[in-house]
């Protein structure tokens, strides 16, 4: 037997620092080869040479290799804020790898906003996104402050939620909006003027329309594709949904096109809105097989979308009792819940797996039912759906999850961005200290998934892991101590737990034989550290189908 | 006629099953000339004429009659971006509030968007279910938003209960939401006029004496009154009043002068005050006039006396 005769021709041999596998069998290895963008072997360098592969590609000697990251929810919005500039409170990276600093006061904000100004034409809106008034206590922001940046200029600030907006003068006088725009929508003064704070879609619309509503057109535009795909390659993410999508034909053709371009660094997985399908299950179903040809290693389709209800912050989330800790009346639905068990039941039964968003506990428990009754009714096993943040379960419910096979991906950065408003506003400290339970679900055996539901808070695992990890709040307050999950615990999640909530565990979330070659580089190994430097882990880079994509900077 | 180029619009809301699409499909086949545009949340439950289909495409279908209907399931932002852009524009937008969402939500965009103009919010329940659902743990706050924010309460479906229940389900209404005017109805049949606001009625008013008169219709259960005087209001106080105004009152209009706008057409509807600024050119020589729609008793000519005793600047009636 000759063991050269056996290598194929296009094999690679990566030799790391070490390799964290996620697979039990074999967790740990220091070479790993790849073959028509699979992974054709795991090991040492032994293991290599069995293959008859001799000479190893060693750019990642001094590095970690782990499975690519699985970013679980998210949304192509990602790539079109980038358009813009970013205001948020905490830094974050853009897609030119650029450390965008936090902006710890609303003067900082100003000062942003003029330094940006100066790359305008001279008749271009001003738009800013990621602010979050959360943080400055009661000062807001208002017409006084961004009309220093500019008088003549419209400028729009979105707000991190994507549910408000502050705008200058110049822009209340072109959406017409004065002293007698007499809706709650629109913040005013003690004095009666707007302070250009804009909440919800009515008070938004004329500036929505003004701008050409960026988010709802363009986020399957090659522009926006291509600036998502950044984003997520410099948070080590190989495999990334997009967690609500119309499915439009044209979009998903194109789509389709630029996914499968060599140099697109990541794979897509768009779940269908099942909220534009409402009812109307064979809708979504044909709607789906039309789009079948559009398929291919990079780009899954088949997973559906529901929404239940809306967010806790935004205090829209269903609660049961007792409800908001301030003692805000009760949230909404976004599906009526006397609607969830039929259409939860016509998706179950045509065999489609279901991403059903709940936040608040009783939107929970609606969801749970209509499961409950659909899997009674049609016994199927291995179905995965999939409780998506539901953030307030209590272990009676994750309980319920095991017995029906339901897996959840739980909102763990929502512990640090909002975890302090959450233990004095929304939730109260019971109650915060419950939310995005990892460690009862794993207790209970429910499949986890962890996720940042990107745009709204920033993609990045590694860091969804410390928070899943630490539960520590941006005051530094930590939220149910024993709700903690080990690094160990949390890097699944991160990986195999995703690939599992999105069917794919045969095909990503492990350095295995078979699967994708589709790895994250990092500088340091996760295990070697203690829980609280996972953060400052540093993502070098990403191997796609067995390709090395390239990072500027990094 | 007095206008402001803004298109109305009203908002349908109501839970699942009460009857909104059905009020629908009845505003669009039988419409008068109106060229109305309607935003519904799924094609798949209206029910439209085939012979009235003129083309279908994409999100929208047009009709024969010059009305369309335009899908809102990819985004309420979409869609009226996509009406407010036909040439020529609709004489009235009607858009479909979910079964499930607060149409206050909704209707605000009238108030806020400059080429709109908030004509009513009307809220379809049904005698069979409203009281079930208003008492459902899960259902009762999105039912309290809903008949909360309508100008108008369309009772459907009396024909399926009894009289006796008719005049329960009305005193439950009523003893929950103070005296929110109530429409009763078969089948979601409401006289179109009920539902579309026109703009000033008339030609300019052309008395200068104050003048207040009456007016009913055999269609429909409800009164107008009509004012016209000269003098100046406060705007800051005709805001305030006309917030104020009874629960009986479903629509308010008006040519007025104000301290801050000079001449204004003011309407009030959604619960909420509309100030509409007209051309200048228009202007000279405005006599003020004020239009209230109502259900009687609580709807009566006290409303708008009570409007120009508190509102009229000092020296402004003569």
């Amino acid at each position: 037997m000759t063991n050269a005769h056996n290598r194929p021709a296009d094999a690679v041999a990566y030799q790391a620092k070490n390799i964290l596998t996620m697979n039990p069998a074999q967790p740990f290895a220091t070479h790993v080869a790849v073959s028509e963008g699979k992974i054709l072997a795991v090991g040492d360098a032994d293991s290599m040479k069995a293959w008859g592969i001799t000479d190893f590609d060693t750019r990642y000697k001094d590095q970690v290799l782990m499975p690519g990251l699985i970013e679980g929810h998210c949304h192509l919005h990602e790539g079109v804020v980038w358009r813009y500039v970013y205001v948020g409170y905490y830094s974050r990276k853009g897609p030119d790898g650029t450390e965008w600093s936090g902006l710890t006061s609303i003067e900082a904000v100003i000062e942003r906003l003029k330094e940006h100004q100066e790359k305008l034409e001279a008749d271009e809106v001003l738009v800013g996104w990621g602010f979050d008034p959360i943080y400055f206590g009661s000062r807001r922001m208002s017409v006084k402050d961004l009309d220093q940046v500019s008088t003549s200029r419209k400028i729009v600030i979105m707000h991190a939620s994507m549910h408000l907006m502050n705008v200058n003068t110049a822009t209340l006088n072109a959406a017409g909006i004065d002293r007698f725009t007499d809706t709650e929508g629109v913040v005013k003064f003690d004095d009666g003027e707007p302070t250009g704070e804009l909440l919800e879609f009515a008070a938004m619309f004329p500036v929505t329309k003004m701008l050409g509503n960026p988010f709802r057109t363009l986020g399957m535009a090659r522009e926006s594709l291509e600036r998502f795909g950044k984003v997520a390659q410099y948070a080590g993410v190989t495999t990334a949904t997009d967690l609500v999508n119309e499915l439009p034909v044209d979009g998903i053709e194109s789509l389709s096109r630029i996914t499968a371009e060599p140099d697109f660094p990541i794979r897509i997985v768009p779940a269908a809105s099942g909220m534009l399908f409402d009812k109307d299950v064979e809708g979504c179903l044909k709607r789906l097989q039309e789009l079948e040809e559009f398929r291919h290693d990079k780009l899954h389709l088949g997973i559906v979308k529901l929404v239940v209800d809306g967010s806790i912050q935004g205090f829209t989330a269903r609660m049961r009792w007792p409800g908001y800790f301030n003692g805000s009346e009760n949230g909404i639905w976004v599906v009526p819940p006397s609607d969830l068990p039929e259409i939860v039941e016509g998706y179950h039964k045509a065999g489609l797996q279901l991403h059903i968003h709940t936040n608040g506990d009783e939107a929970t428990a609606v969801a749970l039912e209509a499961l409950e009754r659909a899997i009674t009714l049609h016994p199927r096993p291995d179905h995965r759906h999939t409780l998506q943040h539901c953030q307030m379960a209590d272990r009676a419910q994750f309980e319920k999850m095991a017995e029906l096979g339901v897996c959840v991906n739980l909102f763990s950065n929502h512990l640090f961005y909002w975890g302090d408003s959450h233990y004095e506003m929304t939730m109260g400290p019971d109650r915060a200290n419950r939310m995005n339970a990892c460690r009862t679900a794993l207790d209970l055996g429910v499949p986890v998934a962890i996720h940042s539901d990107a745009p709204i808070t920033p993609m990045g695992p590694l860091f969804t892991a410390w928070c899943a990890v630490n539960r520590q709040t941006a005051s530094g307050r930590v939220l149910g101590e024993s709700e903690r999950i080990s690094v160990q615990d949390a890097l699944y999640a991160i990986t195999m737990g995703a690939a599992h909530t999105l069917h794919m565990n045969d095909r990503i979330g492990s350095i295995e034989v078979g699967k994708f070659a589709d790895f994250c580089v990092v500088d340091q190994n996760p295990l070697d550290m203690s829980g609280d430097k996972l953060k400052d882990i540093k993502v070098l880079g990403t191997v796609l189908g067995g390709r090395p994509t390239t990072l500027d900077g990094a | 006629m007095m206008t402001s180029d803004k298109i109305p619009l009203t908002v349908i809301g109501g839970f699942l099953g009460s009857g909104k699409t059905t009020l629908l499909n009845h505003l669009l086949s039988t419409t008068s000339g109106r060229r109305i545009a309607v935003l519904v949340n799924d094609f798949g439950q209206i029910n439209i004429d085939a012979q009235l289909i003129a083309k279908h495409e994409g999100e929208t279908i047009s009709l024969t009659n010059g009305c369309v209907c335009c899908s809102i399931g990819s985004g309420l932002d979409a869609a009226l971006i996509e009406v407010l852009e036909l040439t020529p524009p609709p004489d009235w937008i009607v858009i479909e509030a979910s079964g499930v969402s607060d149409p206050a939500r909704i209707a605000e965009v009238g108030l806020t968007d400059p080429s709109l103009r908030l004509a009513g919010v009307v809220t379809v329940v049904s005698a069979e279910d409203i009281v079930s659902q208003g008492n459902d743990p899960l259902l009762q706050e999105t039912i309290v938003r809903q008949v909360s924010a309508a100008d108008l309460l369309i009772l459907n479906k009396v024909d399926l209960v009894c009289a006796k229940r008719v005049i329960e389900v009305k005193d439950y209404l009523t003893q929950r939401f103070d005296a929110v005017p109530i429409l009763e109805a078969r089948n979601a049949q409401v006289p179109e006029d009920i539902l579309f606001d026109t703009e000033l009625g008339r030609d300019r008013a052309s008395e200068s004496a104050v003048v207040l008169h009456r007016s009913t219709d055999s269609d429909h259960p409800f009164v107008s009154y009509t004012w016209t005087g000269p003098g100046v209001f406060s705007a800051e106080r005709l805001m305030t009043c006309l917030k104020q105004l009874p629960r009986a009152v479903i629509r308010m209009k008006g040519l007025v002068v104000t301290d801050y706008h000079g001449p204004v057409l003011i309407s009030f509807a959604g619960r909420r005050a509309q100030f509409h600024a007209i051309d200048s050119d228009q202007t000279s020589g405005v006599v003020n006039q004020l239009v209230c729609i109502g259900l009687p008793p609580g709807c009566d000519e006290d409303v708008l006396h009570h409007i120009v005793e508190h509102c009229l600047l000092a020296g402004g009636t003569t």
